[in-house]
């Protein structure tokens, strides 16, 4: 994966909203903030949705007195943003940092950073480094670490951590983390506990043999930091293995239980054949009952046949079920592809990017104010109780949105919705950068999820 | 030889923007950066003062212009076309990509009303960005307002995204000042 990943300048902007608890159309609790690539952007919520994570160039706090990447949080109740990416002194970073993920109350942020001030020790990190800040103490942990807190030898990213903060989950080519490493410098998925500060390996098959070969990326965790999804071209079960002995293997998903060590197989195609096509993105919803991701695979196990394009899929891990999420209206193939899916705390939510137009209504909303006629891509959330799609992104707004959206992140009700877009501000927001929208929607009849309307969906005061 | 594809054929649509004297009332920065980058166009003389004022007035040009701007290695010509009287046919844009990175958009637009011609040139710039974004527009024919000016596969193509943005950019040009009733591109 390219280091730095994401982010450019990031401005911040606040708006007055309505109340969330409106009903009609979606109200909106907006922050916009510029930056990074479509789709590749690093925002992250918190549980209840109060808190967003993000990465800037910009300098939005006075603490930030560097000209790199930066972690910010941005606290939507009082429309603070803070810089995170400090020194447990709290000062600047000398490196950038990317990929940052929120604890389910905030408290805690993951992230990957080259600063040599945020790691333990003196020198310049090789690689980009895990780390773990608790923004209540300062305190900074470092999770990418082989034995005696060595930095990780190999690069290191894509953080993504627990409800409660303990565990970390992520990727890494280093071989010094849990010797021995059999594939070397090929990528492993860890699992990094701060109740005794042990990393482990869990890409590997059932019974903790790590594969010879392939490398594993992207991980995703629930939130009792039990289930750890992740792709991977290893040998993990025997249908990968057979698939590994191919030219190209094929990527799949897997799903780790960290109390069993057993490896499970998500991306199962039909009459136990192998998967045409790769799986990845992955995402696990935080009660570990749910797991997303993407696939090209035309043959995967599901009612139905599967759409050639990029589709979104979703599995049951207690039922064992696989169906297709990302469909049309009418419950068919969608007219485009789907992508970077999120869940809500139960999974019935699916937030996720794409460009099809037909999700939400058969004929793409033509004639309506919904129409969907921008031929790039817009967030969805799906309801996956009811199969029904609605588009987020300008979908509260009183013009089209001409402009990609991507990035989505959900809150554990499904109700607030995180995403970039390149769609202006405001006329005087000249640049085709990204800034972040965050959408309130009205709960779905019948939901059960509590309602964001207490202080998290107050309007924004201006900063 | 650099393969060309002719995008679309627009403006089919009547303009109905609201025509509301007002202040302009743009930032100086905003439009002044947007003039600054349209000089980076080759732009025919004659329509040079239409370019200026869309600078001046419409926001969504202005976006269009830095975009456009911003691609290294893009050349962008906007010249008056010969499109027959009582054709639907006002304007075309005429992309060449090499390596699979825009090279040249070539833009022809019929002189006429000013107001018609901020219509047609917004409206062909909202082209180049589909393109720009990656839009792959033979796909979406038939669906989400794409759709061809003719009856074979090699007709021209039309979306209503750049048709809806063209009619953006005029209504801003319209509100941001009557004195533009006086201008007419020949």
């Amino acid at each position: 994966m390219p280091w730095p990943l994401v982010a450019l300048a990031w401005v911040v902007w606040l708006q007055t909203s309505t109340s969330p608890c409106d009903t009609g159309r979606p109200a909106v609790a907006r922050q916009a903030l510029t930056g990074s690539v479509p789709g590749t952007a690093s925002v992250d919520l918190s549980a209840d949705g109060r808190y967003a994570a993000f990465i800037s160039l910009a300098r939005l706090d006075p603490a930030d007195e560097n000209a790199v990447d930066d972690v910010y949080v941005l606290d939507r109740v009082s429309g603070r943003v803070g810089l995170e990416s400090l020194t447990a002194e709290g000062r600047a970073s000398n490196g950038s940092s990317e990929h940052p993920r929120l604890s389910g109350d905030g408290r805690f942020v993951v992230f990957a950073t080259i600063a040599s001030n945020l790691l333990p020790g003196s020198g310049d990190p090789r690689w980009p480094q895990v780390v773990r800040r608790d923004r209540v103490t300062g305190t900074l942990v470092l999770v990418s670490h082989g034995p005696g807190q060595q930095l990780a030898d190999g690069w290191s990213g894509d953080p993504e951590i627990s409800e409660d903060g303990r565990y970390v989950a992520f990727d890494s080519r280093a071989t010094n983390l849990a010797a021995p490493d059999g594939n070397g410098s090929a990528s492993d998925v860890y699992l990094f506990d701060a109740m005794d500060g042990s990393v482990r390996r869990v890409s590997v098959a059932s019974g903790g043999v790590q594969p010879a070969s392939g490398d594993s990326t992207a991980p995703a965790i629930s939130g009792d930091g039990r289930r750890v999804v992740f792709t991977s071209t290893a040998p993990l079960d025997t249908v990968s293995v057979n698939l590994a002995r191919g030219a190209a293997p094929v990527r799949l998903v897997f799903l780790h239980d960290a109390v069993t060590g057993t490896t499970r197989r998500i991306s199962t195609a039909k009459d136990g054949r192998a998967p045409n096509g790769p799986s990845y993105f992955p995402t696990i919803s935080a009660d570990g009952r749910r797991v997303a991701f993407v696939s090209t695979a035309t043959n995967l196990a599901i009612d139905g046949r599967s759409p050639r394009q990029e589709s979104l899929y979703l599995f049951d891990v207690e039922g064992g079920r696989l169906r297709l999420a990302s469909r049309s209206a009418t419950g068919g193939a969608p007219d485009g592809y789907s992508r970077h899916p999120a869940l809500s705390r139960d999974g019935r939510y699916l937030a996720f990017s794409s460009n099809a137009s037909n999700l939400e209504c058969a004929d793409g909303c033509a004639g309506t104010d919904r129409a969907d006629l921008n031929l790039v891509s817009d967030v969805y959330r799906v309801d996956t109780a009811t199969g029904a799609a609605a588009r987020v992104s300008g979908a509260s707004a009183r013009e089209p949105w001409w402009n990609a959206s991507a990035g989505a992140s959900i809150d554990d009700s499904g109700r607030v919705v995180a995403f970039s877009s390149r769609q202006p501000i405001d006329e005087d927001d000249l640049d085709h950068d990204d800034d972040l929208y965050v959408e309130v929607l009205p709960a779905a009849a019948g939901d059960m999820a509590a309602a964001p309307c207490g202080p998290d969906s107050r309007a924004n005061p201006p900063r | 030889m650099l393969p060309a594809v002719v995008l679309a054929l627009g403006m089919i649509t009547s303009l109905a923007p609201p025509w509301l004297p007002a202040e302009t009332g743009m930032p100086a920065a905003p439009a002044a950066r947007c003039e600054a980058l349209a000089a980076r166009l080759r732009v025919a003389p004659r329509l040079k003062p239409v370019v200026a004022d869309m600078c001046r007035r419409a926001p969504t040009f202005r976006r269009q212009i830095v975009r456009l701007t911003q691609q290294a290695g893009l050349a962008i010509t906007v010249e008056p076309g010969d499109f027959p009287i009582g054709g639907r046919a006002r304007a075309s844009t005429a992309i060449a990509r090499v390596d699979g990175g825009l090279r040249t958009a070539d833009v022809l637009v019929r002189p006429g009303d000013s107001l018609a011609v901020v219509e047609l040139i917004g409206h062909e710039f909202e082209h180049i960005l589909e393109q720009l974004d990656g839009v792959d527009l033979a796909a979406w024919v038939g669906h989400n307002g794409v759709h061809r000016v003719g009856g074979d596969d090699s007709a021209p193509i039309e979306t209503e995204r750049a048709q809806q943005v063209g009619r953006l950019v005029a209504s801003e040009y319209a509100a941001a000042g009557a004195e533009t009733t006086a201008l007419r591109v020949r």
